[in-house]
Protein backbone atom coordinates (compact mmCIF):
# COMPACT_ATOMS: atom_id res chain seq x y z
CA UNK A 1 0.00 0.00 0.00
CA UNK A 2 1.65 3.29 -1.11
CA UNK A 3 1.87 6.50 1.22
CA UNK A 4 -1.05 8.59 1.38
CA UNK A 5 0.38 12.20 1.04
CA UNK A 6 -2.40 14.68 2.35
CA UNK A 7 -0.59 18.08 1.57
CA UNK A 8 2.24 17.98 -1.14
CA UNK A 9 4.01 21.63 -1.69
CA UNK A 10 6.40 21.32 -4.82
CA UNK A 11 9.00 23.92 -6.22
CA UNK A 12 6.53 26.90 -3.69
CA UNK A 13 8.09 30.35 -4.35
CA UNK A 14 6.23 33.66 -3.01
CA UNK A 15 7.29 37.28 -2.54
CA UNK A 16 5.78 40.46 -1.92
CA UNK A 17 6.36 43.90 -2.66
CA UNK A 18 6.99 45.99 0.07
CA UNK A 19 6.89 50.16 0.42
CA UNK A 20 9.34 51.60 -1.61
CA UNK A 21 9.13 49.20 -4.58
CA UNK A 22 10.87 46.58 -3.38
CA UNK A 23 10.37 42.81 -3.33
CA UNK A 24 10.68 40.36 -0.65
CA UNK A 25 10.77 36.79 -1.30
CA UNK A 26 9.23 35.11 1.61
CA UNK A 27 9.65 31.63 0.43
CA UNK A 28 12.11 30.04 -2.02
CA UNK A 29 12.21 26.84 -3.69
CA UNK A 30 9.94 25.19 -0.82
CA UNK A 31 9.40 21.22 -1.28
CA UNK A 32 7.69 19.17 1.34
CA UNK A 33 5.48 16.39 1.84
CA UNK A 34 2.55 15.93 5.09
CA UNK A 35 1.07 12.24 5.53
CA UNK A 36 -2.26 11.63 7.11
CA UNK A 37 -2.62 11.66 10.25
CA UNK A 38 0.77 13.28 11.32
CA UNK A 39 1.53 16.08 13.28
CA UNK A 40 4.09 17.92 12.29
CA UNK A 41 5.85 21.25 13.87
CA UNK A 42 7.16 23.74 11.40
CA UNK A 43 9.58 25.92 13.47
CA UNK A 44 11.65 29.31 12.59
CA UNK A 45 12.15 32.73 13.34
CA UNK A 46 9.79 35.85 13.02
CA UNK A 47 9.37 36.79 9.48
CA UNK A 48 10.67 33.49 8.12
CA UNK A 49 7.72 33.02 6.34
CA UNK A 50 5.87 30.27 8.37
CA UNK A 51 2.20 31.99 8.34
CA UNK A 52 2.83 32.82 4.46
CA UNK A 53 3.37 29.17 4.24
CA UNK A 54 0.18 28.16 6.25
CA UNK A 55 -1.72 30.76 4.34
CA UNK A 56 -0.96 29.13 0.62
CA UNK A 57 -1.94 25.54 2.56
CA UNK A 58 -4.94 27.44 2.86
CA UNK A 59 -5.96 28.70 -0.47
CA UNK A 60 -6.13 31.92 1.46
CA UNK A 61 -3.01 33.25 -0.84
CA UNK A 62 -1.46 31.82 -4.31
CA UNK A 63 2.44 30.90 -4.93
CA UNK A 64 4.02 32.87 -7.32
CA UNK A 65 5.55 29.42 -8.70
CA UNK A 66 5.10 26.19 -7.93
CA UNK A 67 2.29 23.59 -6.52
CA UNK A 68 0.02 23.52 -3.75
CA UNK A 69 -1.89 20.09 -3.66
CA UNK A 70 -3.95 19.54 -0.57
CA UNK A 71 -6.04 16.19 -0.66
CA UNK A 72 -5.53 15.25 -4.12
CA UNK A 73 -6.90 19.65 -5.56
CA UNK A 74 -4.29 21.13 -7.01
CA UNK A 75 -5.38 24.67 -5.50
CA UNK A 76 -3.66 26.84 -8.36
CA UNK A 77 -6.71 24.85 -10.68
CA UNK A 78 -9.11 26.03 -8.47
CA UNK A 79 -11.20 29.87 -8.73
CA UNK A 80 -12.18 31.64 -5.43
CA UNK A 81 -14.84 29.91 -5.07
CA UNK A 82 -13.56 26.47 -5.36
CA UNK A 83 -10.63 27.69 -2.57
CA UNK A 84 -13.98 28.63 -0.44
CA UNK A 85 -15.17 25.20 -0.44
CA UNK A 86 -11.81 23.87 0.19
CA UNK A 87 -11.26 26.36 3.04
CA UNK A 88 -15.00 25.18 4.48
CA UNK A 89 -14.25 21.01 3.98
CA UNK A 90 -10.57 20.22 3.13
CA UNK A 91 -8.72 22.38 5.26
CA UNK A 92 -9.09 24.28 8.61
CA UNK A 93 -6.51 27.49 9.45
CA UNK A 94 -6.69 28.67 13.22
CA UNK A 95 -5.03 31.90 13.40
CA UNK A 96 -3.09 33.47 16.03
CA UNK A 97 -6.07 35.59 17.38
CA UNK A 98 -8.68 32.03 16.93
CA UNK A 99 -10.42 34.00 14.66
CA UNK A 100 -13.57 33.93 16.44
CA UNK A 101 -16.77 36.30 17.06
CA UNK A 102 -16.55 37.75 20.03
CA UNK A 103 -20.50 38.72 20.68
CA UNK A 104 -21.55 34.98 19.82
CA UNK A 105 -21.51 32.31 21.98
CA UNK A 106 -19.37 29.00 22.13
CA UNK A 107 -21.90 26.90 20.20
CA UNK A 108 -22.78 29.73 17.85
CA UNK A 109 -19.03 29.90 16.76
CA UNK A 110 -18.46 26.73 16.53
CA UNK A 111 -21.76 26.11 14.85
CA UNK A 112 -20.31 28.95 11.60
CA UNK A 113 -18.91 26.71 9.40
CA UNK A 114 -21.86 24.10 9.02
CA UNK A 115 -24.81 27.27 8.56
CA UNK A 116 -22.52 27.95 5.88
CA UNK A 117 -22.35 25.00 4.47
CA UNK A 118 -26.17 24.84 5.00
CA UNK A 119 -26.13 21.80 6.80
CA UNK A 120 -29.62 20.79 8.76
CA UNK A 121 -30.00 22.35 12.30
CA UNK A 122 -31.04 18.61 13.67
CA UNK A 123 -27.37 17.58 12.23
CA UNK A 124 -25.74 20.39 13.20
CA UNK A 125 -26.65 20.19 16.93
CA UNK A 126 -25.80 16.57 16.74
CA UNK A 127 -22.26 17.25 15.55
CA UNK A 128 -21.71 20.25 17.94
CA UNK A 129 -22.63 18.65 21.39
CA UNK A 130 -20.47 15.74 19.95
CA UNK A 131 -17.23 18.23 18.96
CA UNK A 132 -17.93 20.50 22.38
CA UNK A 133 -17.67 16.94 24.27
CA UNK A 134 -14.78 16.07 22.59
CA UNK A 135 -12.96 19.32 23.32
CA UNK A 136 -14.46 19.40 26.82
CA UNK A 137 -16.22 22.36 26.47
CA UNK A 138 -19.85 20.69 26.97
CA UNK A 139 -20.52 23.20 30.00
CA UNK A 140 -19.41 26.39 27.92
CA UNK A 141 -21.83 25.99 25.37
CA UNK A 142 -23.67 28.95 26.04
CA UNK A 143 -20.71 31.63 27.58
CA UNK A 144 -20.17 33.93 25.09
CA UNK A 145 -16.63 33.74 23.68
CA UNK A 146 -15.54 37.35 25.38
CA UNK A 147 -15.88 35.76 28.79
CA UNK A 148 -13.80 32.43 27.97
CA UNK A 149 -9.66 32.67 28.83
CA UNK A 150 -7.04 32.30 26.28
CA UNK A 151 -6.94 28.19 27.02
CA UNK A 152 -11.02 28.54 26.23
CA UNK A 153 -11.02 30.43 23.23
CA UNK A 154 -8.01 28.26 21.58
CA UNK A 155 -10.07 25.08 22.69
CA UNK A 156 -13.52 26.71 20.75
CA UNK A 157 -11.31 27.69 17.74
CA UNK A 158 -10.23 24.04 17.72
CA UNK A 159 -13.97 22.76 18.04
CA UNK A 160 -14.42 25.13 15.63
CA UNK A 161 -11.75 23.48 12.84
CA UNK A 162 -12.95 20.36 13.60
CA UNK A 163 -16.57 20.39 13.46
CA UNK A 164 -15.98 20.39 9.48
CA UNK A 165 -14.36 16.62 9.86
CA UNK A 166 -11.04 18.43 7.71
CA UNK A 167 -8.83 16.47 6.34
CA UNK A 168 -5.37 19.10 7.37
CA UNK A 169 -5.69 21.24 9.90
CA UNK A 170 -3.63 24.16 9.91
CA UNK A 171 -2.61 25.77 13.69
CA UNK A 172 -0.67 28.93 13.38
CA UNK A 173 1.50 29.53 16.72
CA UNK A 174 -1.49 27.80 18.64
CA UNK A 175 0.67 28.35 22.37
CA UNK A 176 1.65 32.07 22.02
CA UNK A 177 -0.56 33.74 24.12
CA UNK A 178 -0.52 30.55 27.03
CA UNK A 179 1.20 29.66 29.98
CA UNK A 180 3.39 26.40 29.34
CA UNK A 181 0.88 24.33 31.82
CA UNK A 182 -1.77 25.60 29.04
CA UNK A 183 0.57 24.39 25.74
CA UNK A 184 1.00 21.31 27.14
CA UNK A 185 -2.73 20.73 27.09
CA UNK A 186 -3.27 22.39 23.66
CA UNK A 187 -0.43 20.11 22.62
CA UNK A 188 -1.61 16.90 23.69
CA UNK A 189 -5.18 17.84 22.32
CA UNK A 190 -3.48 17.95 19.22
CA UNK A 191 -1.93 14.82 18.94
CA UNK A 192 -5.32 13.33 20.24
CA UNK A 193 -7.30 14.80 17.52
CA UNK A 194 -4.79 13.23 14.88
CA UNK A 195 -4.71 9.94 16.19
CA UNK A 196 -8.65 9.51 16.48
CA UNK A 197 -9.59 11.58 13.15
CA UNK A 198 -6.66 10.75 11.07
CA UNK A 199 -6.34 14.40 10.71
CA UNK A 200 -2.79 15.87 9.49
CA UNK A 201 -2.05 18.89 11.46
CA UNK A 202 0.49 21.61 10.47
CA UNK A 203 1.80 23.77 13.70
CA UNK A 204 3.51 26.91 12.93
CA UNK A 205 5.30 27.73 16.56
CA UNK A 206 8.89 29.81 17.57
CA UNK A 207 8.19 27.87 20.60
CA UNK A 208 10.98 24.71 20.36
CA UNK A 209 9.39 22.82 23.36
CA UNK A 210 6.44 22.12 21.55
CA UNK A 211 8.34 20.28 18.81
CA UNK A 212 8.52 17.58 21.37
CA UNK A 213 4.64 16.95 20.55
CA UNK A 214 5.64 16.37 17.30
CA UNK A 215 5.62 13.34 15.33
CA UNK A 216 8.81 15.68 12.78
CA UNK A 217 9.60 18.78 12.99
CA UNK A 218 10.75 21.30 10.05
CA UNK A 219 12.54 24.42 10.06
CA UNK A 220 11.92 27.27 8.25
CA UNK A 221 14.89 29.74 7.65
CA UNK A 222 15.33 32.45 4.81
CA UNK A 223 12.32 31.11 3.34
CA UNK A 224 13.82 27.19 2.83
CA UNK A 225 12.54 24.23 4.46
CA UNK A 226 14.54 21.50 6.14
CA UNK A 227 13.74 18.35 8.06
CA UNK A 228 15.10 19.06 11.62
CA UNK A 229 13.91 15.95 13.66
CA UNK A 230 13.29 12.30 11.64
CA UNK A 231 10.03 10.92 11.39
CA UNK A 232 8.28 9.04 14.14
CA UNK A 233 5.72 7.21 11.73
CA UNK B 1 -22.27 20.68 -0.99
CA UNK B 2 -22.84 24.53 -1.74
CA UNK B 3 -21.95 28.01 -0.32
CA UNK B 4 -24.84 30.62 -0.27
CA UNK B 5 -25.16 34.10 -0.34
CA UNK B 6 -28.40 33.56 1.77
CA UNK B 7 -26.33 31.41 4.50
CA UNK B 8 -23.89 34.72 4.50
CA UNK B 9 -26.50 36.87 5.16
CA UNK B 10 -28.00 35.49 8.08
CA UNK B 11 -24.34 35.01 10.16
CA UNK B 12 -23.98 38.62 9.25
CA UNK B 13 -27.16 39.24 10.56
CA UNK B 14 -27.19 37.26 13.63
CA UNK B 15 -23.78 38.59 14.62
CA UNK B 16 -25.13 42.65 13.63
CA UNK B 17 -28.00 41.84 15.70
CA UNK B 18 -25.60 40.59 18.84
CA UNK B 19 -23.95 43.99 18.35
CA UNK B 20 -24.29 46.57 21.11
CA UNK B 21 -25.18 48.93 17.94
CA UNK B 22 -28.17 47.61 17.15
CA UNK B 23 -29.73 48.46 20.94
CA UNK B 24 -28.41 52.23 20.42
CA UNK B 25 -30.15 52.14 17.07
CA UNK B 26 -33.49 50.98 18.69
CA UNK B 27 -32.68 53.80 21.09
CA UNK B 28 -32.06 56.56 18.47
CA UNK B 29 -35.10 55.72 16.39
CA UNK B 30 -37.37 55.28 19.58
CA UNK B 31 -36.06 58.85 20.21
CA UNK B 32 -36.17 60.20 16.94
CA UNK B 33 -40.23 59.00 16.19
CA UNK B 34 -40.87 60.66 19.79
CA UNK B 35 -39.16 63.91 18.66
CA UNK B 36 -40.71 64.28 14.98
CA UNK B 37 -44.21 64.10 16.60
CA UNK B 38 -43.72 66.20 19.04
CA UNK B 39 -42.20 68.81 15.94
CA UNK B 40 -44.61 67.63 13.82
CA UNK B 41 -44.26 70.08 10.59
CA UNK B 42 -42.11 72.45 11.88
CA UNK B 43 -38.50 71.05 12.10
CA UNK B 44 -38.52 67.52 9.59
CA UNK B 45 -35.55 68.81 7.50
CA UNK B 46 -33.00 69.78 10.44
CA UNK B 47 -33.95 66.44 11.73
CA UNK B 48 -33.61 64.30 8.38
CA UNK B 49 -30.11 65.86 8.57
CA UNK B 50 -28.92 65.89 11.71
CA UNK B 51 -29.97 61.87 12.51
CA UNK B 52 -27.54 61.54 9.98
CA UNK B 53 -24.24 61.97 11.40
CA UNK B 54 -25.03 60.20 14.78
CA UNK B 55 -26.46 57.36 13.12
CA UNK B 56 -23.29 56.57 11.03
CA UNK B 57 -20.63 57.58 13.56
CA UNK B 58 -22.13 55.21 16.46
CA UNK B 59 -22.63 52.58 13.55
CA UNK B 60 -18.60 52.93 12.71
CA UNK B 61 -17.14 53.20 15.71
CA UNK B 62 -19.04 50.65 18.03
CA UNK B 63 -19.99 48.10 15.55
CA UNK B 64 -15.79 48.09 14.22
CA UNK B 65 -14.92 45.52 16.39
CA UNK B 66 -17.95 42.89 15.44
CA UNK B 67 -17.36 43.58 11.51
CA UNK B 68 -14.20 42.94 11.48
CA UNK B 69 -14.23 39.86 13.12
CA UNK B 70 -17.14 39.00 11.64
CA UNK B 71 -15.26 38.94 7.71
CA UNK B 72 -12.38 37.46 9.23
CA UNK B 73 -14.36 34.64 10.24
CA UNK B 74 -16.18 34.10 7.27
CA UNK B 75 -13.29 34.33 5.20
CA UNK B 76 -11.46 31.90 7.13
CA UNK B 77 -14.36 29.03 6.95
CA UNK B 78 -15.14 29.53 3.89
CA UNK B 79 -16.99 32.43 2.74
CA UNK B 80 -16.37 33.19 -1.20
CA UNK B 81 -14.81 37.24 -1.16
CA UNK B 82 -17.46 37.87 -3.88
CA UNK B 83 -20.32 36.93 -2.04
CA UNK B 84 -19.19 38.61 0.86
CA UNK B 85 -19.12 41.78 -1.46
CA UNK B 86 -22.77 41.20 -2.63
CA UNK B 87 -23.59 40.59 0.95
CA UNK B 88 -22.61 43.95 2.44
CA UNK B 89 -24.59 46.18 -0.17
CA UNK B 90 -27.85 43.94 1.11
CA UNK B 91 -26.52 43.84 4.49
CA UNK B 92 -26.49 48.18 4.70
CA UNK B 93 -29.90 48.32 3.04
CA UNK B 94 -30.93 46.68 5.57
CA UNK B 95 -29.34 48.94 7.94
CA UNK B 96 -31.15 51.99 5.91
CA UNK B 97 -34.81 50.70 6.36
CA UNK B 98 -34.84 51.06 10.25
CA UNK B 99 -33.41 54.49 10.17
CA UNK B 100 -35.90 55.66 7.51
CA UNK B 101 -38.93 54.74 9.67
CA UNK B 102 -39.19 57.04 11.93
CA UNK B 103 -40.36 59.55 9.37
CA UNK B 104 -43.60 57.72 8.83
CA UNK B 105 -44.93 60.66 12.18
CA UNK B 106 -44.61 62.80 9.00
CA UNK B 107 -45.51 61.41 6.23
CA UNK B 108 -44.44 58.51 3.78
CA UNK B 109 -42.60 60.65 1.53
CA UNK B 110 -40.41 61.45 3.95
CA UNK B 111 -40.25 57.82 4.23
CA UNK B 112 -38.83 57.60 0.83
CA UNK B 113 -36.55 60.91 0.99
CA UNK B 114 -35.07 59.57 4.52
CA UNK B 115 -34.31 56.34 3.01
CA UNK B 116 -32.75 57.61 -0.04
CA UNK B 117 -30.53 59.93 2.27
CA UNK B 118 -29.70 57.54 4.53
CA UNK B 119 -29.03 54.73 1.89
CA UNK B 120 -26.71 56.92 -0.33
CA UNK B 121 -25.08 58.72 3.03
CA UNK B 122 -24.72 55.27 4.95
CA UNK B 123 -23.44 53.31 1.81
CA UNK B 124 -20.76 56.23 1.20
CA UNK B 125 -19.63 55.88 4.60
CA UNK B 126 -19.74 51.89 4.69
CA UNK B 127 -17.56 52.41 1.57
CA UNK B 128 -15.15 54.28 3.38
CA UNK B 129 -15.08 52.60 6.57
CA UNK B 130 -15.08 48.81 5.10
CA UNK B 131 -11.53 49.97 2.36
CA UNK B 132 -10.22 50.40 6.05
CA UNK B 133 -11.67 47.10 7.43
CA UNK B 134 -10.65 45.26 4.27
CA UNK B 135 -7.12 46.51 4.54
CA UNK B 136 -6.99 45.12 8.34
CA UNK B 137 -8.82 41.81 7.23
CA UNK B 138 -5.76 41.68 3.86
CA UNK B 139 -3.53 42.10 6.77
CA UNK B 140 -4.33 39.64 9.12
CA UNK B 141 -5.27 37.16 6.87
Amino acid sequence: MGIDFVVVLRDVWKSYRVEGGGVITVLRNVNAVFRRGEIVGIHGPSGSGKTTLLKLIAGLERPDRGEVIVDGFNLNMLDDLGLSLIRNTVVSYIPQDYGLIDVLSVKENVELPLLLAGVPRDERDVKIDEILSYIGLENKKYAKVARLSSGEKQRVAIARALITTPSVLLADEPTANLDWENAVKVAELFRKISRDFKTTIIIVTHDPRLLDFMDRSLSLVSGTLKEITPTRL
Amino acid sequence: MYISLTSIICIELKCLIRCRVTYLLSLFTTLLTFLIILSYGKVRLTFILASLIPITSSTITIGYTTIKQMFHTLILIGAPRRYLRISLIIISLMYSIPYSLPYIAVSISSVVYALLIVMVTYNLTLNLFLRGVRREIERMI
